[in-house]
């Protein structure tokens, strides 16, 4: 890829790439665009990708698979999310930096599943009772955050100190944000971490926990 | 002033660690506020990426391809001259005028708002 394709990305903001993409007229303007996303998100994907799998086996080559699944999907469903409704350019970067952040946990889901021997039929495909609306609406999320620095270091270490299955089963629950013990995980991500854990989903609500637990004796 | 973790009922400490999940680079933030506050603390710095991201052409192995856009009635005469020309990317001139098109677009939609 020439240099001028790689520096001209700084002219375009996500959503005008994204539009690039949805209306290019042939296939050439099509790659082009799709160039112009793939380097102006990459090194936002795979730094994610690589602190995301810090503390499992094989970080390099799990940050990277996830990276490279996170484009090949998102090149997928573009064509069912309409960002142009996003008139703040600035707030279109983070909601499509958000946007990709959901495929990459899904990713990871899967890429680590797979690792674990877990066999997926449907490779890429992301199988979910939301709608794509309900999807993009959610990408606003509904509140500031605003999380004391004295907690998040805290929650570094307990987390480090897990054991991969404690932190995998934590971490699936918080993508869902169902760590409340009054939610339950989807029936998808249940039958997942009991078959990649061969056990039940009592033993896997119990574990879950006896975490969630460990890190509140630490952090509160 | 930054909050404290006083006096927090269980649900909103889950919330809480939920939260701090998806901003501590444990998950990827998911919603906008949740990216801000990631950026906030690990900033946009650039670094060296592995040899197999410093190219897209991955996406575009027919093997695993699924990228391509149904481009619907697409002009023949650019297919036409992109294949007499033989270029595997877009001369420049006409890279300027996709950009100013766009911004063009982006100008009258800004004006209709």
């Amino acid at each position: 890829m020439s240099k001028h394709s790689e520096t001209s990305t700084a002219s375009l903001s996500g959503i005008q790439i994204i539009e690039g993409i949805k209306t290019a007229k042939n296939e050439k303007e099509l790659r082009f665009f799709q160039n112009q996303f793939f380097f102006k998100y990459r090194s936002y994907i795979y730094r994610g990708a690589v602190q995301m799998c810090l503390y499992f086996h094989d970080t390099d080559q799990l940050a990277l698979d996830i990276t490279q699944q996170t484009f090949i999907l998102a090149f997928r469903k573009l064509i069912d999310f309409d960002f142009s409704s996003e008139c703040d350019m600035q707030k279109g970067e983070l909601l499509i930096k958000a946007w990709l952040g959901k495929i990459s946990n899904n990713c990871f889901n899967k890429e680590y599943n797979r690792r674990k021997g877990f066999v997926y039929f449907d490779d890429l495909m992301n199988e979910t009772d939301v709608s794509d609306s309900d999807i993009f609406e959610s990408l606003y999320g509904d509140e500031s955050i605003d999380v004391p620095n004295e907690f998040r270091l805290k929650l570094n270490m307990v987390l480090s100190s897990l054991t991969d299955e404690q932190k995998h089963i934590i971490l699936t629950y918080a993508d869902e944000g169902c760590i409340n013990n009054n939610l339950h995980l989807s029936k998808q991500n249940m039958e997942m971490l009991c078959q990649i854990y061969q056990t039940s989903s009592a033993n896997i609500r119990q574990i879950k926990k006896r975490t969630l637990d460990k890190i509140k004796k630490v952090c509160f | 002033m930054k909050a404290t973790t006083n006096n927090l009922n269980e649900q909103s400490k889950d919330k809480l660690i939920e939260k701090t999940l998806k901003t501590c680079g444990f998950l990827f933030p998911e919603t906008i506020a949740e990216v801000q506050e990631y950026e906030r603390l690990f900033g946009n710095t650039e670094f060296t990426l592995p040899l197999e991201l410093q190219d897209p052409t991955y996406l575009f192995d027919d093997s695993i391809c699924m990228c391509k856009v149904d481009l619907g009635d697409s002009s023949e005469s650019n297919f036409a001259m992109a294949a007499r020309d033989g270029l595997t990317v877009l001369p420049n001139d006409i890279q300027t005028k996709i950009i100013s098109n766009i911004m063009e677009e982006e100008l009258e939609k800004k004006d209709k708002i």
